[in-house]
């Protein structure tokens, strides 16, 4: 995936629209943030997702991390090969490290998405 | 970018069940999130308890024989099994934007910071492990036997340990600090065991110590004496639609671990 091509939201996730399907996944800065990681949870093919629900989990170590939904839809895919291989996760988290794949609701959604400068400027403010 | 926080403290005079903590503690999570609201909570338990971490397994034989008697119930945190028995522990949750945003890690050491000061001056002298222990056939399950480099040990014994939360920016933070070895886990001793030659460990002056020293991590404290009354309805639906299943998991999941 193209960062530049990618739109975002403040709580780190990423979305790519193609059609009425957006592909979703984390951001290199979330996946920085995911050391030792042990679990991940993933949302049931067929659920109906609103904007910001909780949709699944991930734990390292430490921490269980929650997933949201950054628009809403149909969950019609979800990345079954992250479960047995945590580094597509933290290391390809824009390439195969993708986790779900939602049939859009309302296109409108990704509009409201942040877009790349945008999200690096949001990343900024975060880190001072 | 780091806001104030505005955080009250309290340390819970009264005991509580399993069921209800969790559900105190979640509660106060959503209203880090939804009012901005901070929280340093110490508390203990009416009766002994396992509480397991987010993603573990609970099955008959995951559970130790002679614990299988006790209540069990699932914390939101991740981490590894904590019996709750001669124990003391805290939860601490915190808003977005907070100063530990961009490594929430960093609350860890902070926090057992605080706790290794109050139980120096308690008399009890316990230092970071430093270097996390590392288990190739996968983590135990007691959370006092596994090994993370902010642990707080006293030799080669784990005396204080925490795992997090995080949920749209904000953290929940457990912790659980050993006061006495328990007859359910002999194999753990705690303060009173490790340090204090067998006299003992004064609670109530410890948790103030950890009180007083935790309103320097915080902006706009304020110490409370219990869960604020309009928290309790909010509490008392959790239980019941949640909590009440003890450790089945909460939510459904896709993943390879089972429920009950």
């Amino acid at each position: 995936m193209d960062p530049a091509e990618l739109k975002y939201t403040k709580t780190h996730e990423w979305v790519s629209l193609d059609g009425d399907v957006a592909t979703i996944g984390i951001t290199d800065f979330a996946a920085g943030q995911l050391t030792d990681l042990s679990y991940i949870e993933l949302p049931d093919v067929g659920r109906t997702l609103s904007v910001g629900e909780d949709c699944g989990v991930i734990e390292t170590v430490k921490a269980a991390s929650d997933l949201y939904a950054p628009i809403a839809g149909e969950v019609v895919e979800v990345n079954g090969a992250l479960e047995d291989d945590f580094d597509l996760l933290t290391n390809e988290p824009l390439g195969d490290g993708w986790i779900m794949k939602l049939k859009v609701a309302n296109a409108t959604d990704v509009d409201a998405l942040l877009d790349h400068a945008a999200y690096l400027a949001h990343c900024e403010t975060e880190e001072h | 970018m780091s806001v104030p926080i505005r955080c009250e403290i309290f340390h819970e005079c009264e005991t509580a069940t399993g069921v209800e903590n969790m559900a105190i503690d979640e509660v106060l999570l959503e209203r880090a999130i939804s009012e901005r609201m901070g929280h340093f909570r110490l508390y203990q338990w009416s009766a002994p308890t396992i509480t397991l971490g987010y993603f573990q397994d609970y099955q008959p034989e995951t559970i130790p024989e002679e614990m299988k008697s006790l209540d069990v119930v699932r914390r939101l945190t991740g981490g590894g099994a904590i019996l709750h028995h001669h124990e003391l522990t805290y939860s601490c949750s915190l808003p977005s934007e907070n100063r530990w945003q961009e490594s929430p890690s960093d609350l860890y050491s902070e926090i057992h910071q605080v706790i290794r000061d109050a139980l120096a001056r308690q008399g009890f002298a316990c230092e970071f492990r430093g270097v996390s222990k590392s288990f190739p056939a996968g983590e135990p399950f007691l959370c006092y036997s596994r090994g993370d480099e902010r642990d707080l040990v006293h030799g080669s014994h784990k005396v204080v340990g925490s795992a997090q939360r995080r949920r749209k920016g904000a953290i929940l933070q457990h912790g659980s600090i050993l006061i006495g070895r328990s007859q359910f886990a002999p194999q753990f001793p705690g303060v009173h065991e490790l340090g204090l030659k067998g006299q003992d460990l004064n609670v109530s002056e410890l948790c103030e110590e950890i009180v007083q020293v935790m309103f320097s991590l915080f902006e706009n404290c304020l110490k409370t004496a219990q869960l604020p009354v309009a928290l309790r309805p909010s509490v008392d639906a959790l239980v019941q639609d949640k909590y009440r299943y003890a450790g089945r998991r909460f939510e459904s999941s896709k993943g390879s671990r089972s429920g009950l």
